[in-house]
């Protein structure tokens, strides 16, 4: 193995995994250009999107700005990994078709992602609330009403 | 908050959000081949000049890489490609590799395939450029007047000899700051060729005209070539036309036999594609004291390139707006050393209604009119430009409901005079017009297919990069057919399918359900005639006439399910053509299209003058001591015609409205003067509207009776929530400071600043 | 992205042997990874960290009370300790970056972001900060947001943070381990004006890691006012915290500090006097937001960057008034 490469163990919706990676590949292509995983999505490459937004660990992360090698041993969540195993959808994606909270789809798996660490936070009491947490996942279509609607539609449910 | 697990509106949820929300739908970079290559983009470092070397020994001894193509390598094998305005599919006409010429800072000037994306990216970064260097302008305002190149003028009366005898006269000169498009999607491209056969996948608005465009520069043949789109992960124009990289990506395959694919950098986009570009707005009204108009001046300098001339001006189109009484509007185009600008949503509108809009509010302001009685007071009754009737104008409806939906009624007309006491805010609320051309489209053609498993596919060449089309085409085809939607497939996005025009113009949907319509009705009545021959029978039983769905109900009185019809048919389908050629297209216009060519019928018919208009109301805080403007809520009423799908259509025109939002407190492209360069081009820099920035936005839709545009009478509403939007919240910040910003975007410096 | 090792030592003094020519540190690597990919940053070493556990050592109970410097963000802000007692501290945490940022960014790493300026982000301009000895492409370019304060003609680029600018007001410390020793450094100290030497961005040197943030007993009360062009998610156009100790609205001791406006976190003396043993006024802590930038002459360039900076420190005053 060349210096310039490591072996990553990562979990990836509970399946682990052991490839050898380059040091320089990050989490997001790791999932898509190794596991097949295009689910996660590539808006920038920089942390200003978050359209490559996962869970590690049990909390919501860009993918594009952690190397996989840094991963090592962590678990990730991706859009792939949520709903139910006979192909039920899970109560946010849910959510998100019937306040129609997309329209080109792009950016959706990571806002579905980061809602449910919005969620999981306690940070979406209010419209306010959510909409502050949630700043990190851009919307170019500017489908934000439907999505903070969705968002609130399931913390409440869950609150009751 | 709460609210109803119901389909938006009782229609169908939107047909692809499934997919959508599992991260199934394939975009571009989604797409993989087996043995596919990585490709990386180096882009000139430096403003203007012509490159004397371009060093790639060290980019080749990377681990990996393959290929480094520079116009050295190129030169003669591709190309060329033809502007749109030129006939083509291009954005521009200037082949970035076909010379060692730059013409501007970061144009694209090698590309580099290797094994892995991340050994591509340091290839591209070990290319050394040496180049003699040229001067760069790049600020439309300091560029010299005399090279302006004029592309329109249009007089009807005398405005200048109004203003003698003007009560009122307003004149002002007003700012728009070139933007960027920035979807979240980059653009991205995946070519493979099979012998002399190339697939690209390709994040397009137009499958059929990027088709003919890479043929063309490839030197193949249009059938040799297919596109597919299947999501865009957002346009807005921007993905419009072909793209050079797009091209040296497929020859990059070509010449190394394999697959190859290209994920471009969020830094690289805003010099590989189009912009909106600045504009400067001189307008001058004159009126009476009562506020009835008697003329309307508009000169506007738009920036532009050296490669292609582009007008952007649209004041065709604002000089319709009221009764002006007369109008003299002219426009020029400003070469600058820039990649060439292009359309970016409502190209022409946007900008436009900026500086009307702004300037009948300052009217209103002089005259002591309320600003929704000086628009209703101005309501023309007939087009003023060309003097013909209007097919379905509802601009005066628009205004008195969205007034009526915002509480206008309690609106204290003194500036700064309403306030929020649980914030400390001061308050504004403004209002404005918005109005988009009602295009005619292009040639659509459809094909609809019933296969013995029941399933009914609709499949044409036309593109769904959010707008909802494919919703829109199913909710048509469930209520003409009385179809189960679990039924309904609706193909789109491959240049295989049949001819469909760009998703462009506001006006794709309305002719792409022109055709669907057509296509289900032929479809039923094919249908109804094989049942008819199937099933012979007796005369049908009282009260059986309304079939059940997905069923048909034969003479016999037997109800019949879509797929045993087909069942009964050779090849166990039943196929059906249906077509949409709108008013005025001429057969060489037609095949035109079929030869990838633009085409696309005009606003202007014989007979009418047709649009789409509506109403923005916004309220803006404006914190006293920091100067934040926070828009707090927005009101948006719009006449788009026939409703196909209200929920999708609604969704449009909430994202139109939020980026006149965008556009009115941030988005501004950063230009270097000194270098002659774009800067901050990036999402960490390019502000877009955030989560937190986006109020609540009320939508309605006013759908009038009376003539439509076509059968099936629907405009489209891409564009028209962007229009007017950025004006109303300009608008509203004068009515709580008194500050009149007239120039994009306004920020709080400008309100705090002694 | 260069080609580099990756090494993973698992506590402090295998982390400070690492140490290196070429070599770069890496905790939550939010900025480390960006500019690596923007080929500003090239290391062919890489040290990770994330298993040194002395980084995470946390006394909530001592005084000064220490984060570790491998906390992150997020974890930091959580803490009822920091909401409670330092609530400018836990103001700049919070709206700064996303959630997601917040989330992997660890205090030490915040504290050492790198400017935003575009042209020390882009490899192919010259940048003094960047490469010793470049002249400064901002200074004849267009930097909208150029440091009023601090800046020196190698350099106008302003530091991006806000939690620094909160930890100057409430005249925190950071630990930091050398190789040789422990040292601390007060927030205020640690950043270093670019003079003619602009790549020298603080006083530590290459081969030292943070360890902790160390909080004294706070005084008084605090607030922090962050300025932009949007709601969230984006740097400071202007910041301000502001830390006071009050005797009913009479200012008994300030001490204020700017971000976003000058090259380093900044704390001001001449906004400070101006309200010290007064009464806070909004006429006051007006005066005292024009008193930060009596000093500089304006211009065209730096119109914006007074009146907000101005403006934030006025606001960041009332705000600690309640309102």
């Amino acid at each position: 193995m060349k210096p310039e490469s490591a072996v990553v163990s990562i979990t990836v919706n509970g399946t682990p995994h052991r490839l050898e990676a380059d040091t320089r590949r990050t989490l997001v292509d790791l999932l898509r250009e190794d596991l097949g995983l295009t689910g996660t999505k590539i808006g920038c490459g920089q942390g200003t999107c978050g359209a490559c937004t996962v869970h590690v660990d049990g909390v919501r992360v860009l993918a594009c700005l952690l190397l996989a090698v840094t991963v090592e041993g962590g678990q990730v969540l991706t859009i792939e990994g949520l709903g139910t195993p006979d192909g039920g959808l899970h109560e946010l994606q849910q959510a998100f078709i019937d306040r129609d909270a997309l329209q080109c789809g792009f950016c959706t798996p990571g806002q579905i992602m980061s809602g449910l660490g919005c969620i999981g936070e306690g940070r979406a009491n209010t419209a306010e609330e959510i909409r502050e947490s949630m700043s990190g996942n851009l919307c170019r279509c500017a489908a934000y009403p439907g999505i903070v609607a969705a968002i609130a539609d399931v913390a409440e449910g869950q609150g009751a | 908050m709460t609210g109803a697990r119901t389909p938006p509106e009782g229609r169908l949820p939107r047909v692809d959000a499934r997919d959508k929300v599992t991260g199934a739908a394939e975009y571009t970079y989604d797409h993989s081949e087996p043995g596919q290559l990585h490709a990386a983009l180096v882009c000139a470092t430096f403003a203007r000049g012509v490159l004397r070397d371009i060093r790639t020994a060290a980019a080749e001894v990377v681990p990996g890489v393959r290929l480094i193509l520079t116009h050295r390598d190129t030169r003669g094998a591709v190309g060329p490609g033809l502007a749109l305005m030129d006939g083509g599919q291009f954005h521009t006409s200037f082949d970035p590799l076909a010379g060692p010429e730059v013409r501007y800072h970061g144009q694209m000037v090698a590309l580099v395939v290797a094994d892995t994306p991340e050994q591509a990216e340091q290839a591209a970064a070990l290319v050394e450029l040496t180049a003699e260097e040229l001067p760069a302008q790049v600020d439309p305002y300091a560029a010299d007047e005399a090279d302006d190149i004029e592309v329109f003028a249009l007089r009807r009366g005398d405005p200048a000899g109004a203003v003698t005898h003007a009560d009122l006269v307003v004149e002002a000169t007003y700012e728009t700051a070139a933007q960027l498009h920035q979807p979240i999607e980059p653009y991205a491209t995946n070519a493979r060729w099979s012998g002399d056969r190339l697939t690209v996948w390709s994040p397009t608005q137009w499958v059929v005209g990027e088709k003919h465009g890479l043929a063309a520069a490839l030197g193949v043949e249009p059938d040799q070539v297919r596109v597919i789109s299947r999501h865009v992960g957002g346009a807005f124009g921007g993905k419009a036309l072909t793209l050079w990289h797009t091209v040296y990506t497929a020859e990059a395959a070509r010449r190394l036999r394999r697959p190859v694919r290209l994920g471009v950098r969020r830094g690289q986009m805003a010099t590989l594609g189009s912009f909106r570009p600045a504009s400067r707005h001189r307008v001058r009204l004159a009126a009476r004291r009562d506020g009835t108009l008697l003329g309307y001046e508009h000169a506007c300098r738009t920036q532009g390139s050296r490669s292609d001339v582009l007008p952007l001006g649209g004041t065709a189109l604002s000089a319709r707006l009221y009764r002006f009484g007369a109008v003299a509007v002219r426009e020029h185009v400003v070469p600058t050393d820039v990649i060439t600008p292009g359309f970016m949503r409502a190209p022409l509108e946007f900008p436009t209604s900026f500086a009307l809009e702004c300037a009948i509010d300052e009217l209103a302001v002089a005259a002591g009119l309320d600003p929704v009685e000086l628009r209703r007071l101005n309501e023309p009754e007939v087009d003023p430009v060309d003097l013909l009737p209007f097919s379905g104008r509802n601009l005066p409806a628009c205004l008195d409901r969205g007034a009526e939906l915002f509480g206008w009624s309690r609106r204290q007309a003194p500036v700064g005079s309403m306030a929020d006491p649980r914030t400390g805010e001061t308050l504004g609320w403004g209002v404005a017009a918005a109005y988009y051309p009602g295009y005619g489209g292009g040639p659509t053609f459809c094909r609809a297919r019933l296969s013995g498993d029941g399933v009914v596919e609709i499949a044409l060449a036309a593109q769904d990069p959010g707008t909802g089309l494919r919703t829109a085409l199913a909710q048509l085809v469930v209520e003409r057919l009385r179809a189960d939607p679990r039924r309904v497939r609706i193909s789109l996005g491959d240049s295989d399918l049949p001819l469909a025009p760009m998703a462009a113009g506001s006006c794709s949907s309305a002719t792409a359900a022109a055709a669907v319509e057509d296509a289900a009705d032929r479809l039923l009545r094919r249908l109804r005639d094989l049942a008819r021959k199937h099933w012979p029978g007796q005369e049908p039983a009282p009260g059986q006439a309304v079939p059940d769905r997905h069923r048909i109900v034969t003479p016999g009185g037997t109800s019949i399910d879509f797929g045993e019809i087909a069942r009964r048919e050779d090849g166990q389908a039943v196929t059906v053509e249906g077509s949409w050629i709108p008013e005025g297209l001429t057969p060489g216009m037609v095949a035109d299209a079929r030869a990838g060519r633009f085409v696309q019928a005009h606003e202007t018919t014989p007979t009418a003058y047709r649009a789409s208009y509506g109403a923005h109301f916004a309220e803006v805080g404006v914190d006293r001591v920091t100067g934040r403007v926070r828009v707090r809520r927005m009101v948006g009423v719009f006449d788009v015609g026939r409703v196909l799908h209200a929920a999708m259509l609604k969704n449009q025109l909430r994202g139109g409205m939020l980026w006149g939002v965008g556009h009115a407190l941030m988005e501004q492209l950063h230009v270097d003067k000194e270098h002659g360069r774009f800067m901050g081009v990036d999402l960490g820099s390019y502000h877009i509207l955030t989560h937190a920035d986006a109020p609540a936005v009320e939508v309605e839709l006013v759908t009038p009776p009376g003539p439509h545009a076509d059968p099936v009478g629907a405009r489209g509403a891409g564009e028209i929530g962007v229009v007017g939007s950025s004006a109303a919240v300009a608008n509203a910040v004068f009515h709580a400071t008194g500050r009149r910003i007239r120039r994009l975007p306004i920020r709080a410096h400008d309100l705090v600043d002694q | 992205m260069r080609p580099f090792e990756y090494a993973r030592p698992s506590d402090l003094a295998q982390a400070l042997a690492a140490a290196g020519p070429d070599t770069v540190f890496i905790a939550g690597g939010t900025t480390v990874v960006d500019l690596m990919r923007l080929d500003v940053l090239a290391p062919r070493r890489l040290v990770g960290l994330g298993d040194v556990a002395e980084l995470r050592r946390t006394e909530l109970d001592g005084d000064p009370v220490r984060l570790g410097a491998g906390v992150t963000m997020a974890e930091a802000a959580a803490l009822p300790l920091v909401r409670e007692r330092y609530p400018a501290l836990a103001a700049a945490i919070d709206l700064a970056a996303s959630a997601q940022i917040r989330n992997v960014a660890t205090l030490g790493g915040n504290l050492l972001q790198k400017t935003r300026c575009p042209y020390f982000r882009d490899a192919s301009s010259p940048c003094g900060r960047r490469r010793p000895g470049d002249a400064c492409s901002a200074l004849t370019g267009h930097l909208e947001q150029r440091a009023v304060l601090g800046a020196s003609p190698h350099c106008v680029a302003p530091y991006p943070g806000d939690m620094a600018v909160a930890l100057v007001a409430l005249e925190a410390s950071v630990e930091a381990a050398t190789a040789a020793k422990v040292v601390t450094v007060q927030v205020a100290d640690l950043f270093r004006e670019p003079g003619d030497a602009p790549h020298k961005e603080t006083v530590l040197g290459d081969g030292d890691i943070i360890t902790a943030v160390l909080l004294p007993a706070p005084r008084g009360t605090s607030a922090f006012v962050k300025l932009r062009d949007r709601a969230s998610f984006a740097f400071a156009a202007a910041s301000a915290a502001v830390s006071l100790e009050l005797d009913h609205d009479r200012v008994v001791a300030a001490r204020i500090a700017l971000g976003g406006v000058a090259t380093r976190p900044w704390r001001s003396s001449e906004a400070e006097s101006a309200v010290s043993g007064e009464r806070l006024t909004p006429e006051r802590a007006f005066a005292a937001g024009e008193a930060a930038f009596e000093a500089v002459a304006r211009t065209h360039e730096n119109r914006r960057g007074i009146a907000l900076g101005a403006r934030a420190v006025t606001a960041a005053l009332l705000a600690c008034r309640g309102g």
